[in-house]
């Protein structure tokens, strides 16, 4: 057993924020098919829910959070995207949320994002969606 | 008399032996080890010598040392739990690949956690070329292709200086 072995690696991957994650897709071939395996995004997911609720404790999470590949969200679809402890998130026309978060969230482009370092918000809006990252 | 399946109430401490790979026998209450459900499995099939092929001494050394400090865990020692488990993850990266590989062996959840966590920090602002030498791995991309899968998200390779240290 060592620490390549995928089911342990997978554990230690899956908690990074997406940005190191696509930085690590050019470490070695096979971890760029692991990030990318459906059972990864599944955990990965899973690490992200936990971390909102360290976050926000005993309030209840938003409806629930699937991946949404980038492609999807088209030029003019009123979204908004921001970082949350490193992973992406999306807001649909929600312009009160969009009002409230400020400066931390951004307009989508198309096929492109802004990334920031920002502080966590104070409030939940009424879904969240992360970002596939493929 | 009700009967249990449960063992004796006698009062005294059930102990268990742990046996390492080198050979080395532990002995320890039961009440700590259970903390890992592949012994508690062994403990419930009704084995007290308990030996773990796949964990050095070392390692087991380290793997008691948790599960003792995580017995004591009550509600007025959060903070000193915390402080244990901050200087618990400070080896060298070898020696945390040895312990998540036992903690992922002996399922030991709450350690799984605490590695694997550490471990996602402290590669987390490491270059490329780090975390290869960290994980022990060649390069397998040609030039090239490393270059291609670096551009298909490039803005995750910038802002700002990567570590480059191994440690």
């Amino acid at each position: 057993m060592g620490i390549n072995q995928e089911e342990n690696l997978i554990d230690i991957l899956s908690r990074l924020p997406v940005k190191s994650l696509l930085r690590f897709n050019c470490v070695y071939e096979s971890w760029k098919k692991l990030i990318s395996e459906p059972y990864f995004k599944k955990k990965y997911l899973n690490h992200a829910k936990n971390q909102l609720n360290e976050m926000y404790g005993e309030i209840p999470l938003p409806q629930i959070m699937c991946l949404l590949p980038i492609s999807k969200i088209g030029r003019d679809v009123d979204a908004s995207v921001s970082v949350l402890k490193g992973m992406l998130c999306v807001y649909y026309n929600n312009k009160k949320s969009f009002n409230l978060w400020g400066q931390i969230i951004f307009r989508v482009k198309y096929s492109t994002w802004f990334f920031a370092h920002a502080t966590p918000p104070t409030f939940l809006p009424s879904s969240i969606y992360l970002l596939d990252f493929h | 008399m009700a009967s249990s399946s449960s063992s004796s109430k006698t009062g005294l401490k059930k102990m268990l032996t742990l046996k390492s790979s080198d050979g080395d026998e532990f002995e320890l209450e039961e009440s700590i080890v259970i903390q890992c459900q592949t012994i508690k499995h062994m403990v419930e099939d009704g084995f007290s010598l308990i030996p773990l092929q796949n964990v050095d001494t070392k390692t087991l050394t380290k793997i008691i040392e948790y599960m003792k400090k995580h017995a004591e865990k009550t509600e007025s020692n959060k903070e000193e739990i915390k402080n244990f488990n901050k200087e618990f993850v400070k080896g060298s990266f070898d020696d945390q690949f040895e312990l998540v590989s036992a903690a992922n062996y002996l399922h030991i959840n709450g350690l799984m956690d605490l590695l694997c966590q550490s471990i996602a920090d402290r590669i987390n602002n490491k270059s490329v070329r780090a975390v290869r030498e960290i994980f022990n791995i060649s390069n397998d991309y040609t030039p090239d292709e490393e270059e291609k899968v670096r551009d298909e998200h490039k803005w995750a390779h910038e802002g700002g200086e990567f570590d480059e240290s191994l440690d």
